[in-house]
């Protein structure tokens, strides 16, 4: 599954004659957006670290030469403490780029320089890239680059990716790449145990020195890929306790410690900062959105806003635009009508347009209903991303999620989850350890309807009792904290701490919403319509056949006696397995004839909401946790489902 | 209302009109009061003026023990003479003195260089502690912010 243009997840690649250039930096530096002005293609750009979990790769032109340019997610060090980083890292140590351009944010100067000096012992070749030279002119920040590139001994260029400024410059200097010449100075006790490991090592490794302060700031996994032997091993063990003797803290901090020392003297040199003076709109509004009196008001806003956008425009106006005008009117009737002036068989009419027909429940589900709400969704989701507001929120509602075992850093999934929870079960990696990430994988699964699912169900409102749309997204609510409560305490693991990097508020870029929304839209249709049209597919089939019967006998007892629901709703429910938005669309349908009493499609909602919401879902969750907590995931969640249904239908009565 | 007088030990009531103090606990006057149990109301053995007695109501224990929170709070310092990060004013500036413990968290700390020297803002404190390094707002959990001390 790939929401990126053209991206591969295979990281073992090498082309031997084309020259690679990687783009690397802290997270949220803009690399992405660098990387779709070196080669046109897009991939996902947020303001949010973290953004880019994959491996993106393209093309650009460097002159006659075409270079094979690749995105890697952002790292803020070379011994990285997320799994989002150590991606980045194999492919520096892999050593598949021929060049490597350090994508920095001018301001922050010093973070990149930790990267620049660990680079330079890893005997890198590399341009340093200062990106956002605009923002940080706003802020009075000054670097100036020709005393930089001499201190640091490689090309440095500034840049703003966002309007390719700079980008042409960048693109010459990648011929003149060089190994940074910069090196730091460790205190007499560390050189001489970073000599001593040096000689342990193969005499083939590039970048020995960087290895040898790696393995003395210990690095277990580092350990295992060079594969050193026991002696040797026991030799940098022996080594590290000497080193250490006599430190006060570890020797990770004391060797952090001197690089920064080191980053601190050049940035003297080169950095300079005036007051701006006033603070602008933006900061202040950012200020107020962590506010923690001013920051509720604006939150309670901007849920109204999502609301009024996707809820009632995108919900109500597009969906009443797209399924009763222009299916209701001109497809439904256009495409009966032209298989009756065909005459085709009365089987062919009923496939196409019948009462599981290809185009007047497939298509007109997928695009009718679920298009207009996912296509507002994406749009939306996408300003808050580009605005820089989801960190914020994460601030706000931290307290909340610790309460349930996690942090403020799994709002972005659990929000991204509205909008589509396969893409959200991808973005769990951000999260600090795997117990957090099990469990909003889980919580994914069970209790954030995506957008298509919450379309429908905002369809249904006015079907239901009042107070109805009330009672279903209490007993969601209340199924995300109280089985969130319980996982965390059952899953075994750690939680991590919340720590988290707020960028500043930006202008959302109109060009980069609406290619981001198009290639998120693309994306979710060449899933879902496929899906759709298969589960109509399979209902036609299970009906003609007359299977729905013996699954609607089957289900009897669970369907009609359980949750007290007529017969026809067990082929939805067993279609839902399939997309559970798909089941509550046929639900929808079946309120719509008047088959369903208001508590019943609260029941029927409340289950389907709480379904695993798809198979493409399915199959993240076993691509990124494995297939056994998939599986336990899968089996907990559908008999939990029908269980809180039933237990809805005991409160409500029906 | 007499608070408990700091002069006087805990337990003991201070009058307000005659400054006899007493011990609320031993007071008998109120035995045969049916609401006994639950009456927060006491008088003065001396004088007879009758006041609510702050140990017996629950918003008063509530209120103190905000206030001893804070209290205890404020007080920690290291020992080399460090504030500890959390007893910054938001606004404040200082620069880290000490970033205790040695969990992967404060290593992550140590990527945005927060470290000892540097300078460091305290820029809001609720919900959850934000501080300003360089030029990187930073959010950072409670328990991780206890462990940063920092020198004025």
């Amino acid at each position: 599954m790939n929401c990126h243009a053209d991206t591969t997840a295979s990281t073992s690649i090498v082309a031997t004659n084309t020259p690679q250039v990687m783009l690397v930096g802290q997270p949220n530096v803009g690399k992405s957006v660098l990387f779709k002005r070196l080669t046109g293609q897009y991939v996902t750009v947020s303001n949010y670290p973290g953004t880019t979990v994959e491996v993106a790769r393209g093309k650009a032109m460097l002159g006659e030469q075409s270079m094979d340019v690749v995105d890697a997610p952002g790292i803020n060090s070379l011994q990285p403490l997320a799994a989002d980083e150590s991606v980045t890292r194999s492919l520096l140590l892999e050593r598949q780029a021929t060049t490597v351009v350090q994508v920095a944010d001018t301001k922050n100067l010093s973070r990149a320089l930790f990267l620049t000096l660990q680079f330079a012992e890893l005997d890198i070749p590399l341009v340093l890239d200062l990106n956002m030279v605009d923002e940080a002119q706003r802020r009075g920040v000054r670097v100036h680059n020709d005393d930089l590139s001499r201190l640091l001994g490689i090309r440095v260029v500034s840049t703003v990716a966002t309007n390719g400024q700079g980008v042409e410059t960048l693109l010459n200097s990648l011929r003149s790449a060089q190994v940074p010449t910069v090196q730091v100075a460790y205190t007499p006790d560390i050189e001489e145990a970073v000599e001593g490991i040096e000689n342990l090592l193969p005499a083939t490794l590039e970048g020995k020195r960087w290895y040898a302060l790696a393995l003395l700031a210990r690095d277990p996994q580092l350990e295992q890929e060079l594969d050193l032997g026991k002696a040797h091993l026991t030799a940098i063990e022996r080594i590290r306790a000497h080193a250490q003797d006599g430190q006060g803290r570890s020797l990770r901090q004391v060797i952090t410690q001197q690089r920064w020392q080191a980053i601190a003297a050049i940035s003297e040199q080169v950095y300079s900062r005036q007051d701006a003076g006033r603070t602008s709109w933006g900061e202040r509004l950012g200020w107020w959105s962590v506010h923690p009196i001013l920051g509720w008001p604006i939150l309670g806003a901007v849920l109204f806003l999502l609301y009024k956008f996707v809820g009632e425009f995108g919900a109500g106006t597009l969906v009443g635009l797209f399924e009763d005008t222009l299916f209701g009117k001109f497809v439904n009737p256009a495409v009966s009508g032209l298989l009756e002036t065909l005459a085709v068989p009365a089987f062919v009419q009923e496939f196409v347009a019948g009462e599981y027909g290809l185009v007047t429940v497939g298509l007109a589900y997928g695009i009718g209903i679920v298009l207009p709400i996912v296509a507002t969704f994406f749009l939306a989701f996408g300003m808050l991303e580009d605005s820089g507001y989801l960190p914020r929120l994460a601030v706000m509602l931290n307290r909340s999620f610790q309460r349930i075992g996690l942090n403020g850093k799994a709002v972005l999934p659990m929000v991204l989850g509205l909008g589509c929870v396969t893409m959200a079960t991808m973005t769990t990696r951000i999260l600090g350890s795997r117990k957090e990430r099990v469990m909003a994988t889980l919580l994914l699964a069970l209790s954030v309807p995506c957008s298509a699912q919450l379309g429908v169900v905002l369809a249904m409102v006015g079907w239901l009792n009042p107070g109805g749309v009330f009672i279903w997204a209490g007993v969601v609510l209340g199924v995300m904290l109280l089985v969130g409560w319980l996982a965390s305490r059952l899953i075994p693991g750690e939680s991590s701490d919340f720590v988290m990097e707020l960028p500043p508020l930006r202008m959302p870029q109109l060009d980069n919403l609406l290619i981001k929304t198009m290639a998120r839209l693309e994306w979710y249709l060449k899933e879902v319509i496929p899906l759709f049209l298969v589960a109509t597919v399979a209902l036609f089939v299970l009906s003609k056949t007359g299977a729905l019967a013996v699954v609607e006998a089957v289900m009897k007892p669970l369907v009609t006696g359980w949750l007290g629901l007529p017969e026809q709703t067990a082929g939805y429910f067993l279609v839902g397995f399939l997309r559970r938005d798909y089941g509550a669309t046929g639900i929808f349908d079946l309120a719509r004839q008047g088959l369903l009493s208001p508590n019943q499609i609260l029941v029927s909602l409340v289950v389907l909401t709480l379904f695993v919401p798809c198979v493409a879902a399915v199959m993240m969750m076993v691509k990124e946790h494995g297939l056994k907590t998939a599986a336990a995931i899968v089996a907990f969640v559908f008999p939990f489902a029908f269980l809180v249904g039933g237990l809805v239908r005991i409160v409500v009565g029906g | 209302m007499p608070a408990p007088a700091s002069s006087a030990a805990p337990g003991i009531t201070r009058c307000a009109i005659c400054g006899y103090e007493y011990d609320a606990a031993l007071l008998t006057c109120h035995a045969a009061c049916p609401l006994g149990a639950h009456c927060a109301v006491i008088c003065c053995p001396r004088c007879g003026y009758s006041t609510v007695d702050p140990a017996r109501s629950s918003f008063t224990k509530r209120l103190v023990g905000l206030i001893q929170h804070r209290a205890a709070e404020t007080g920690k310092t290291e020992a080399g003479g460090a504030t500890r990060l959390l007893d910054l004013k938001p606004g404040q500036c200082g620069h880290v003195a000490d970033v205790d413990g040695d969990s992967d968290t404060l290593l992550q700390l140590s990527q945005y260089g927060l470290l000892p020297g540097t300078p460091i803002r305290l820029a809001s404190k609720y919900p959850v502690p934000i501080v300003q390094v360089g030029q990187t707002d930073l959010a950072i959990d409670r328990s991780v912010a206890a462990h940063i001390f920092v020198d004025l």
